[in-house]
């Protein structure tokens, strides 16, 4: 993404890098918060996951540009109405950044009946196959 | 040094103010600067314009990069705000005249919005009251937009002030006034609409906002185009002994307009508790100039290269006896732009010291004795010492007063004024020829005299102190005490006389005030006779 206001999108992971918190780590020394849930990766694979549809199309669309690489879901987390609702993961770490791809999506519904925000981010990493390096 | 406290007062022929002002320190041999607000302002205007009126905006600022709004559990995404430049520290006149040397005094304008005639009295009540506590001393009246007004109506009241208020420096005053306030039926109605189209662009918030207060406040009609008091202010002008400049203003840009919109990076969650960083960067809002540039089909005042946002440069003249200089700043600028500030001490910096009364005892004539009660004429010759021309008339009004003692009318009267017409250019001498009537009590008297100008500034060398002893020659003091007992006596009669004539009841009131008057004369009269009792003179009559 091209640089805009001195703000790239290198900036940007590694911002995302730095703010980084581990849940699985937090929860297990604080308790899980009520209302929210953590699950680790090993027993609810994040692919396998309820999503939403537009995430999981902006996974496979990221996934059909970069023939070459392939993607390990590595975290996942949702928001709904403000509320951090559903964490998984495990204690491993970030991807390094030249490894690290996140998607997310933001949907909204409002009626008479009531609102909803509903936030959902993945962490990714990526391999990137010896023969598309040069490419990458 | 501390500031000088100085109370002065006024009147409004309803109520008598008393309030205090505070002359701040200085070179002493610089002018005074009494500072002026203009209209609906505050002291502030002249002391810290990043008070009031507070548009100070640094349009001048390089626009500032991406702004961290924080965490928040939402996306943010388009616009966070719409916003002016931001505010630049500016310093006032006030400090900045303070730096500069000059003694200054800043007060706040009576009825700020209202009519000029209350604001007039209570500046002539300060400036006389300067006058009074600062003595040779040049005044110089330092006036902001209708402070102008304020300061030619003062002196148009008080042209004796001119001997002291010497230059009047005026900026972006309306002095033909603005026609916001002609228009200000159409103003009152085309301002809302601008302040709803600013609601939807408030590229020129600050403008109309200001506009807004300036055309809504009942001084507009002083300063309408062709107004009376206009036209009033200006017939006795120029006043002579008064220097007069006025600088006008030719901008209407008052600030940029800038939408901070969210980058793209406020809308990416994160692995965070909340997941979204906020982060804005500024772009500068192109409607706000067009809009500006849509303004000067309204009227001059707000016509870039025209008017300063609220006063034309051509209005904020005055006729050709006064130097103009046209600046390119807006009006609230004025209070504050450096440049200009150079400029106005750039003219006050080369006012002289205003040229000291002096004067020195030459010689008099006065006798070492008199008789008691008697009138006797003696001379004093003072010679001019100073730099200025004496002169009998208002403003100087120069004359020889009693000293010693003060305010003594013993010898018949305390002040001997030069002979009318009189003049006396430094260098040359005034003999003051006068007579003085002896205290009717024997004994030695004090008899000192100074010269005085103006309401109360002695000046000068005194005569030497002197006594005159007054002594009683019987004859003749018996004879003036008998023509003063003669004179009771006649006085008594027509007042008995009088009070006679008016014998109805409804004249109560009338004869009552007479019977005192009598009485009185009575007390006189007893007074005399038992002087001439104890001069042992033969009273005649009964």
């Amino acid at each position: 993404m091209a640089t805009l206001h001195g703000l790239s999108s290198i900036d940007a992971v590694r911002q995302f890098r730095k703010n980084y918190i581990n849940f699985h780590a937090l929860w297990r020394l604080s308790g899980v918060p009520e209302g929210s849930e953590l699950k680790i990766p090993a027993d609810h694979p994040i692919g396998a996951l309820e999503m939403q549809p537009a995430l999981k199309d902006s996974v496979a669309a990221y996934q059909q540009a970069h023939p070459h690489s392939r993607l390990t879901l590595e975290k996942f987390l949702r928001y709904h109405n403000g509320r951090l609702v559903l964490v998984v993961e495990d204690e491993t770490p970030l991807p390094d950044e030249r490894q690290l791809v996140t998607f997310s999506h933001t949907s909204t519904i409002l009626s008479l009946e009531g609102a909803e925000v509903l936030t959902e981010l993945v962490v990714a990493r990526r391999h990137d196959a010896p023969a598309s390096r040069n490419n990458a | 040094m501390e500031p000088k406290e100085i109370t002065f007062h006024w009147s409004d022929g309803l109520k008598t103010t008393y309030e205090t002002a505070y002359v701040l320190p200085g070179d002493a041999a610089k002018p005074i600067i009494v500072l002026l607000h203009g209209n609906n302002g505050t002291i502030d205007d002249m002391r810290d314009p990043a008070v009031h009126p507070k548009c100070n905006y640094d349009y001048g600022a390089i626009v500032s990069g991406p702004v961290d709004r924080g965490w928040h559990f939402y996306p943010g995404i388009w616009y966070w705000s719409v916003e002016p430049d931001p505010y630049k520290p500016v310093t006032g006149w006030q400090p900045f005249l303070g730096a500069r040397g000059y003694r200054t005094v800043n007060y706040a304008q009576v009825d700020p919005a209202g009519s000029l005639i209350r604001p007039v009295y209570q500046l002539t009540g300060l400036l006389y009251q300067l006058r009074d506590d600062f003595p040779w001393t040049r005044i110089v009246l330092l006036a902001h937009s209708r402070g102008g007004l304020l300061a030619r109506a003062t002196l148009w009241f008080n042209p004796d002030l001119a001997n002291r208020v010497t230059h009047l420096v005026t900026l972006h005053s309306p002095h033909a006034g603005s026609s916001l306030a002609n228009t200000a039926v159409v103003a009152s109605a085309v301002l809302p609409t601008l302040a709803q189209l600013t609601a939807a662009a408030p590229g020129v918030v600050p403008l109309v906002d200001m506009l807004q207060a300036e055309v809504s406040s009942p001084s507009y009609v002083e300063m309408s185009i062709g107004s009376q008091t206009l036209t009033d202010i200006g017939a006795s002008e120029p006043i002579p002994g008064i220097t007069y400049i006025t600088f006008g203003g030719t901008s209407v840009l008052y600030t940029r307009m800038y939408q901070h919109a969210f980058h793209w990076s406020s809308a990416l969650p994160q692995f965070h508790i909340p997941p979204f960083h906020w982060i804005t960067v500024p772009q500068p809002l192109p409607l706000a100039g067009v809009l500006l540039d849509a303004l000067p089909n309204v009227a001059p005042e707000i016509t870039e290269g025209v008017g300063d946002g609220l006063v034309t440069d051509a209005n904020s003249r005055l006729p050709p006896f006064a130097l103009h200089i046209t600046v390119g700043l807006n009006h609230a600028e004025a209070l504050w732009d450096p440049s200009l500030k150079n400029l106005v001490t750039g003219i006050l910096d080369v006012i002289p010291p205003l040229p000291a009364e002096d004067a020195a005892y030459v010689t008099s004539t006065v006798p070492k004795q008199m008789v008691a009660g008697q009138l006797s004429t003696v001379s004093i010759t003072m010679k001019n010492t100073g730099a200025t021309l004496w002169t009998p008339a208002p403003p100087l009004r120069v004359r020889l007063v009693s000293r010693v003692p003060a305010n003594q009318l013993g010898w018949g009267g305390r002040e001997v004024p030069l002979p009318a017409g009189m003049s006396v250019v430094p260098g040359d001498q005034a003999t003051f020829t006068f007579d003085v009537r002896a205290p009717f009590t024997p004994g030695s008297y004090p008899f000192q005299w100074q010269m005085m100008q103006e309401t109360s500034y002695l000046f000068g060398e005194s005569t030497p102190p002197m006594s005159i002893d007054v002594v009683v020659n019987r004859e003749e003091q018996c004879t003036t005490y008998q023509q003063r007992i003669d004179a009771l006596r006649a006085k008594l009669t027509d007042l008995r006389t009088e009070r006679d004539q008016f014998d109805r009841e409804e004249d109560h009131q009338l004869r009552q005030y007479l019977s005192m008057q009598i009485m009185d004369a009575e007390r006189e009269l007893a007074r005399f006779r038992q002087l001439a009792f104890l001069a042992g003179c033969a009273e005649g009559g009964g």
